[in-house]
Order: C-alpha cells, then structure tokens, then sequence
C-alpha cells in the first residue's frame, strides 16, 4: 500500500520549534506565513510565541482568522479567557506584519472553512510566502481541516497552475489532555459533512453501498457522536480509541464513559475497535488507511463501500484523520459546536505546565 | 455472562433499510395525529425533536405500504388505518409516498460564494432532481424493479401535449428514466463539486435552472408509466427535516408546495426551530386553504387548535405504550425464562404495591398530624378512618389530612361547625391532592414515587423519543436482572432510581444539546423555585404541586415587539432562551390559556425534569410572573452554582 506520509517528518516540544525554523530556511527569499485563531484557549499563543523567539528578526506574515465572538449567553470565564488572550496576541505581534481574515458570514458555521481557505490560499494572499505554518490549537476543525485541505491541494497542483503553492507545509498543535478536560462543548444537537470533504457516495443518483463509520472517540464526545451517527446512518461502527496513551488507561476510561451510546445504541461489537497512539497522528493515518482498503475489499459485493470519519478527541488525532481523509479522499464529518463551557473554578492559564507543542511538515522539502 | 442488546437503546442503529423492524414497532394510533384531508393540499408537520414525524411520513412511503400491504394479517390495525386513510386498499398502495430528506446540502448551498440568484437557482435544480430521483425510484419499487439497474423501464407520460410540461420534462432529463438519472447524475456531481471546492480555481460559478421547482407540475399532469403500463396511483411528495433549510429557502419551497396541484400529494416536516423565535413565539398551528399545519406535539397532549385532526386527548399514552410492548415483548420472550411475564409494563411495579413504609414511618407521620388536631372533634372521623390504614396508604392519608386540616382552618368559620365526615374529606380533597400528598411523604421518607407504567407515560411528556429513551434505561435494568437468571420485575424503588438518574442526565444534557442552553436552564432554575416556594405552603394551593409558570398575553406581545426588545436590557437574550426551550420541548408552551379574566400563555416544564427536583408530574398548576422578572432570570444568571442553590431548596422542603 503506497502511502503519501510513510515517511514523514514530525516534532514535540524542542524539536517542534526545531523544525519550524528549519522550514522557515528552506525558501531562500520568502517569508514564513503563520496562521492562527485567537480565542479563549490559552494554548492558541504557544506556536506563535516558540516562532518568535527562534527567529525574532526573521520577516513573518502572520495571519489571524477571526473565529466567531462570544454571546451574551457565553460563559463568562471562556469570554475572559478570550478577552486575554486577544490582548496578549496584540502584546504578540505588535511589531509583526500581522492581518486578521475576518470571519466569513456564513448561515453555518461548519461551512465556514471553504470560504476562508479559499481566502487565504488565493495567490495574491500567498504573495512572497514559501513557508506555511497552520497553529490549529485554538481553530476548530470545521475551519483548520478545510484550510490544510487547501494547502496540500495548492500544493499538489501542477507547475504552472496559477492557484499552485510550491511552499513549505507545515501544522501545529499546542496538546494539554487537563486543559481539555475542562472544557465542555456546548449546544452540539446537529452534525455536517466538513466542507471539501462531502462524498459523492451519497448522492441519489449514484449507486448505494455500505457505510462504515469510524470516529475517533475522546472525552465528552456523547452528544457528538450520536449528531454524527444520526447523519452518516452507519451499517458498520469503528470507534477509535487513543492507545497506546500517556495514561495507559484512557482508552478503558472512554469506553466506559460511552459504552451505552458505542455497545446499546450504535451495536458496536469488541472486534470493531481500533486503537491508535496518542501521541502520534500518523500511526492513526496508517491505521485508517488500512481500514479504507480492508473494508473495500471485503464491502465491495455489497455496492460501493464510504468508509466515513469524524473526530472527537484531541487536534493531534484529528490530524490523523485529516491525512487519510484527504490521501483516500473519506468523507469526514463534524458535529460542530456554537459555545465552548469551561470547568467551573478552572484557571485554564495555571494549566499550561503540561503544554506540549506538536510540529508536523506535511508537504515541501522533506518530500521532494 | 451473555450481554443481551436493549431493543430501546439500539434503534438508532436500526436500519432506514429494515421495513420489518419499522413496521413491526409502529404504533399504529399514530395514524390518527395526521388531519382528516391529506391528499389535496400541502400538510405542513410540526413538532419537537423526537414527536415522531419522520417515523409517520415513512409509513406512507411505497417500501413501507407494500410491507404492510404484503402482511396484512399479521399488521391488521395499522393496515386498517391505512386503509381508512386510503393510502392502502385491497389491490396494493394507492399512494406513492416519497421521502425527501431536507438535511442533504441544500443550506450548505448558501454558503458558497455564489450571488443569491444563483444560489437560489442551484437550490431549485437539486431539489428537483431528488424529487424526481425519487419518484422513478419508488415507481419502481412499486412495479417489483430495482432502482437504478431497471431505470431504463421508467417512463413519464405526459397527459397533454403542452409545451410548458414538455419543456420541464425536457429539463429533468427527458421522459425516460434514462435520461432522468444521467441528468440528475450531472446535477449532483456538479453541485458537489461546488460544495468541496477548497481553492478558488475548483469554482464553477454557473448554474442553470428554471425558477421553480418544475417537477411538482409536471408530477401532478403526468402519468407514471413502467414498463409501458400507467401505475394507478397517486404520488405523494413527503418533505422531511424542513429545519434543515435556511429560512429563506424553506418558504420558496413552501410557497411552492402551496401552489394549487391537487392531484399530487405534499407534505412537508419541520421542528419548532425552523420557525423564527418570532414566529415560534407568536404561535403555530394555523390553517388556510391552501394548507393545514399541525403541530404534534399539542395533537399528543390532546390541544389540537385545527379541528381537522381526530386525535383526542388522552390517546397519546396508550400510542407510547403500544410502541414499548412492541419493541420490548419479542425481546422478553427470548431473553427470560418460559415461565416469566414477557409484558414489559407488568414488569414493572406500580409505587402503590411495593411494601416501602413500616409502621415506623407512619406513626412518624401521624404523630406530626395529630399534634396539630388531635384533640380537634372535627376531624375524629377522619383520623379514625385513617387509622385503619397501613404502610403506603397510610402514610399518604395522613398527609392528605394535614393538608385538608390546614385549609379547612383557614376557611370562614361555619355557623354550626361540626364533626367532619368521610364524605366531606371526598368532595374537600381530589385525585391531585392525593398526588401532591403521595409526593410529599415520598420526599418525607425516601421511599419510591417515579414508578410504574402512569408515572413512566407522563415522563414521556408527550414525546416518543423521550418515552422510549426512559424505556431503555428501565429495560437495561431488567436485563442486569435477566443476565444473572433473575425475574426481569423491576421495584419501584429501582424505577425510581433509574428515572432520576435519567431526569439528572436530561437536566445536565441542556447546554450541551440546547441553543442558549445556560439560559434555558437559568428559566428552568427560577419555575423550580417557585414550584418548590409553593410546596412549602402547608395548605397545598395548587395540588399536586406548581410545575410551571405563566405570562400575560398582553405582555408575551411586548416581547413579540423587536423594538421593545430592542430597548429593554435582556429581552432579546430572555426571548431566544425561551424560544429554544420551546422548540427542544424543554418547555412546553399553551397560548391564551384563561384564568380569572385574564388570559396567558403558560409554560410548563418538561416532565422529565420533575424526579430532578421532586416535583409532580401533573400539569396543570402554574404561577404567572411578570416579564420584567423573568427577563431578570437570565440577565442575572450567575456563572456557576444554580445546582446547588436548587438542590438545597429542594432538602429544605
């Protein structure tokens, strides 16, 4: 099975900021774009701040996408939380060359993502850029898995092609397991498909087959995950849980916390479960890419198999799904979530000592 | 152990494939929530979440009446009312019903980067190429071919030669189901295309369509041919999920399907929220002549507004409860022993039979009563008779007494008081008293209330989803008991157990399902403080006990008023809560209700709240605010503690 990331190129922690400065060297004379969001999270600033401090002097582009403002009804420790850290960016980029992509107006947020990256990957926007950093920390993944779709598939087009980025592709994730603890996703009642990612299988005119889903599974993922099997209406479940993990026993904690949704509601048996590592989004792209071609192989008599994703659980694992939606073009959908609660008496600042700051290079010089 | 699967829990994996599973779990009832004329004019389905309009709408689809049709016998009642309604009839379906999933792409639509027109104009194609789609697809469902390697033997045959319907046929594809589906193909290859553009070069901006949807007029003029041979029967257009649609986009649609096509059914579903917190808030339910709207969730609670349905009150419950049996008798029958009930509400005990309260626990209680009357002549008669109780019964009569003892004290003094009599303490107290009574010592010592098959129905609220989901959590129990050997009869004081931890779950559950959830528990918080104020009342006021609250109908129009929430601090936030609580049935609202010449609109909780915070299940008794007070439950809706606040007041009772 031939895979685009079989070999691949990923950091934590030191070797994150490593690598950031490392593809930022590469195109002699452009300039390193980073794109972030800037909302109550307070990871959302670590990518950034680590840039800086390697490469202080060096010309950056940096690039905030507007994510949509709190409520009155929003809980008042994420709208202070936000207020910080949207002071904090300002303290951050004051002498940077910074621009804000205003949030489109959508009439629903998980359509959000297709309009901004077609945004911020027009060339004109792209101008002088040969080094892309996309920070997902603080995005949700209805606006970051589109917009990495879109770098790769710039990335992809042929020489010559006026909407080609012949660049560096890089993503980031700041990863604290106690901060997602403590943030509850709120008002999640309906799931989507995640633009750029709707599958052609399930138009009327085109032959019926078996669907498999198989989501990764995560904390406090009960609501989104019945949403998301009310819309793809699987034949088949495979829930994807984090092992090996950094405690060995959260994938057993997570089975239990939805095993009357998974077991009674959904009628998952033991045999479809698939683990992955935690701690690395491409063990869990091998993974699904092997459970695309098994369950093709083997569904095929029954009419065209969609083998279906979605992603519950933390950025790094989502990237994973991301990589092999894009390589075996999966439909990915996402229960997308209007508010954000934080932990009752949570100081989600006093929680970044267990801050760790993931880098992968998904497309450029590595590659070539 | 054998791990036995939940036939409540798992019909979210059943199949929109399995007509047996359907059909065999439909209560048949549910027929008689649609109005009395249906096949002439659009009828317009509204509800809550879980009211069950998608279930009804696929009772009329062609797969589902063949499977009734087929098995007549062993389906008699719905097939009855199928026949009764005229979808059926001895020689097959009369009514080619087809679904048509309104949650597919089309809001996504609007969110591309197409000007309105052309948006609009992409709309109308998709639409009517599902529509069509669907159509040769159940047309030859009907005929016995298969969908879409027998497309070639569908034919549309136009009645008259007119070039308008011509035009349209052209425009779909042609006559032949052929070119139907290469042009249908085509459509929904570039319509997705434009949906997984991710880079401005993927974006094909033109779109060509007609300004309507084409294939309602010539549906309605042409004849449906397989094989050369007409079908005989009358296609029915079922629009589900129409909540699904921008606001914009779902009146074009209905405004179409209002247009006069008598000779093709229309129907159209959509949740509360679809409708605008304004129109929401101003009420549902109206009919014209073009159309009849019906709102379930009042054809469930019996308070229907349109004449033309037949559902009367009351009829709802035994609905839930045929479903439950349905679902659950096949499953008891082959989990537990021979020997064992495999009636699922006989397995459950009512609070009345279970032996929870020792002769402890009533003198407990009838020493507080008599330390109030005991030396009072008037009531001897009824203390003796209550002496005569025992356990439950007990227990219950004497709280009932404190409670008629405090009214009859607060009463004018008669002229010549004398000895109360059995007769008396009959036509002073009521059924609901009794409850309030039954709550109260329940509460007092700890023993079971929210049990058996009443209590379980009312905890439905009127809602199948909610219904069945309680039923799961009940029949998981019964199933722990069954894993191990045991009789799956389940006590009161496990129900009990089981439907707290349920209305727990429901109550945690709202900010995380609910738009404005903070808020709509904030507005549930405040009708639970004054629910458990007016408990404390030792004279009962308004028995069993307060479990809603109500707004003048002069002032729920101020509300209505943009501008007066434009300037009134809160308003707005206070209207959208409200709004969501309504459409999630969180709440459920009754327009113009009359009382002392005034008239309001009440909003009473959700029953599945009640076991959270010990609070009657009979609806009925509410307590009006003012709209000034209850814009100042969410604009002070303090960041955290409410629970506790509530929990605490609920101990103090």
């Amino acid at each position: 099975m031939n895979m685009r990331w079989a070999d691949h190129v990923f950091g934590a922690d030191g070797e994150a900021a490593d690598l950031l400065v490392a593809a930022s060297r590469v195109g002699a004379s452009g300039k390193t774009m980073y794109v972030l969001g800037v909302g109550f999270d307070p990871r959302c600033l670590v990518g950034l701040q680590e840039l800086l401090a390697a490469q202080g002097d060096d010309e950056h582009l940096v690039v905030r996408l507007e994510l949509p403002g709190p409520t009155p009804a929003s809980h008042p420790t994420a709208r202070a939380a936000a207020e910080d850290n949207a002071r904090s960016y300002e303290r951050l980029v004051g002498t940077q060359n910074h621009r804000t992509v205003p949030f489109p107006n959508v009439h629903d947020l998980s359509n959000a993502g297709p309009p901004l990256a077609q945004k911020v990957m027009a060339p004109d926007f792209l101008e002088g850029v040969s080094h892309l950093v996309i920070d997902i920390s603080s995005l949700p993944s209805s606006l970051y898995f589109p917009l990495i779709a879109a770098a790769l598939r710039a990335n992809d087009l042929p020489s010559g092609h006026d909407h080609r980025f012949d660049g560096e592709i890089q993503v980031v994730a700041c990863e604290n397991p106690e901060i997602d603890a403590k943030i509850t996703e709120l008002s999640v009642s309906h799931a989507a498909y995640v633009g750029g990612f709707r599958p052609a299988s399930r138009l009327d005119s085109e032959p019926a087959g078996p669907t498999v889903w198989a989501p990764v599974v995560g904390e406090r993922a009960t609501a989104a995950l019945r949403a998301v099997h009310a819309l793809l209406e699987p034949e088949e479940v495979c829930p994807i849980l984090p092992f090996p993990a950094r405690h060995p026993r959260r994938s057993d904690s997570i089975l239990l916390e939805h095993q009357s949704v998974l077991f009674d509601e959904f009628q998952v048996t033991s045999s479809n479960i698939v683990f992955a590592d935690e701690r690395n989004p491409f063990d869990l792209y091998r993974t699904l890419c092997r459970l695309d071609r098994d369950y093709k192989a083997a569904l095929e008599p029954l009419g065209p198999p969609s083998i279906e994703l979605s992603s519950h659980s933390s950025k790094l694992l989502s990237l994973g799904v991301l990589l092999a939606a894009i390589e075996h073009e999966m439909p990915l959908a996402a229960a997308v979530s209007g508010e954000y609660e934080v932990a009752d008496g949570a100081n989600l600042a006093d929680l970044s000592a267990s801050n760790r700051l993931y880098c992968l290079w998904l497309a450029g010089e590595p590659y070539s | 152990m054998t791990v036995y699967p939940n036939p409540f829990h798992s019909r979210a994996s059943e199949h929109h494939r399995d007509q047996h599973q359907f059909v065999s779990t439909f209560g048949a009832g549910a027929v008689s929530m649609l109005p009395e004329t249906l096949w002439d004019r659009l009828v317009i389905l509204r509800s809550s979440p879980g009211a069950g309009k998608t279930s009804l709408m696929r009772l009329f689809t062609v797969d589902s009446l063949l499977w009734v049709r087929a098995r007549a016998r062993s389906y008699e009642p719905l097939y009855n009312q199928l026949v009764e309604v005229g979808a059926l009839d001895d020689d097959g379906p009369r009514k080619l019903g087809v679904l048509i999933n309104l949650d597919r792409d089309y809001r996504a639509l609007l969110d591309l980067p197409l000007d309105e027109a052309v948006s609009r104009r992409v709309f109308l194609r998709l639409l009517d190429t599902r529509v069509i789609l669907g159509v040769v697809r159940a047309a030859l469902t009907l005929a016995g071919r298969r969908y879409p390697d027998d497309v070639g033997a569908f034919r549309l045959g136009l009645r008259s030669p007119e070039p308008a319907l011509e035009a349209a046929s052209d425009w779909l594809g042609g006559p032949d189901g052929a070119g139907i589906l290469e042009a249908a193909r085509g459509t929904e290859r570039r319509v997705l295309g434009l949906l997984n553009a991710l880079l401005p070069s993927d974006l094909d901006r033109q779109a060509e369509a007609q300004g309507e949807i084409v294939s309602l007029r010539l549906l309605a003029e042409a004849t449906l041919l397989v094989d050369g041979a007409p079908l005989d029967v009358q296609p029915v257009l079922m629009f589900d999920d129409g909540h699904a649609l921008e606001h914009g986009q779902r009146d074009l649609l209905l405004d179409q399907l209002r247009r006069r096509h008598p000779t093709l059914g229309r129907w159209y579903a959509e949740r509360f929220e679809a409708l605008s917190d304004q129109e929401l808030m101003e009420g549902i339910g109206s009919t014209g002549r073009d159309h009849i709207a019906v709102n379930l969730d009042e054809v469930a609670r019996g308070q229907a507004q349109t004449s033309r349905v037949r559902f009367r009150r009351g009829r709802h419950d035994p609905i839930l409860a045929d479903i439950a049996t349905r679902r659950a008798t096949p499953v008891l029958r082959t989990y537990a022993y021979a020997r064992e009930e495999h009636d699922f509400f006989t397995l459950l005990e009512a609070p009345e039979e279970g032996d929870y309260v020792g002769p402890e626990a009533v003198e407990r209680v009838r020493q507080r009563v008599l330390s109030t009357c005991e030396d009072d002549e008037r009531y001897r008669r009824w203390i003796d008779d209550a002496a005569e109780l025992e356990g439950r019964a007990a227990a219950v009569r004497w709280r009932e007494i404190e409670v008629l003892v405090a009214r009859d004290r607060r009463r004018e003094q008669e002229l010549f008081p004398g000895e109360l009599t059995e007769e008396d303490r009959g036509s002073r107290s009521s059924s609901a008293v009794r409850e309030g009574a039954e709550l109260s010592v329940a509460r007092d010592l700890g023993i079971p209330f929210y049990a058996g098959r009443r209590r379980l129905l009312a905890l439905g609220s009127h809602n199948t989803e909610q219904f069945l989901n309680l039923c799961g959590a009940l029949f998981d129990e019964m199933l722990v008991a069954v894993s191990l050997g045991s009789s799956p009869y389940l006590s009161s004081s496990r129900q009990d157990r089981v439907l707290r931890q349920a209305s727990e779950e429901y109550w945690e559950s709202i900010p995380r399902i609910v738009d404005h959830g903070r808020d709509v528990r904030a507005i549930v918080h405040h009708i639970v403080r004054i629910a458990v104020a007016e408990a404390r009342k030792p004279t009962m006021p308004y028995p069993p006990g307060v479990t809603g609250t109500a707004l003048l109908m002069a002032e729920r129009d101020l509300l209505l008023d943009p501008e007066f929430r434009r300037k009134t601090p809160g308003a707005d936030r206070f209207f959208a809560a409200l709004a969501a609580a309504v459409a999630n049935n969180v709440l459920a609202a009754d327009l113009d209700y009359s009382v002392k010449n005034n008239r309001y609109m009440v909003l009473h909780l959700n029953r599945l709240l009640c076991p959270r915070f010990d609070l009657p299940l009979g609806r009925g008794s509410f307590r009006e605010r003012p709209l000034s007070t209850m814009l100042r439950w969410v604009r002070n809706l303090p960041p955290t503690g409410e629970q506790a606040e509530i929990g605490e007041q609920v101990r103090m009772l």
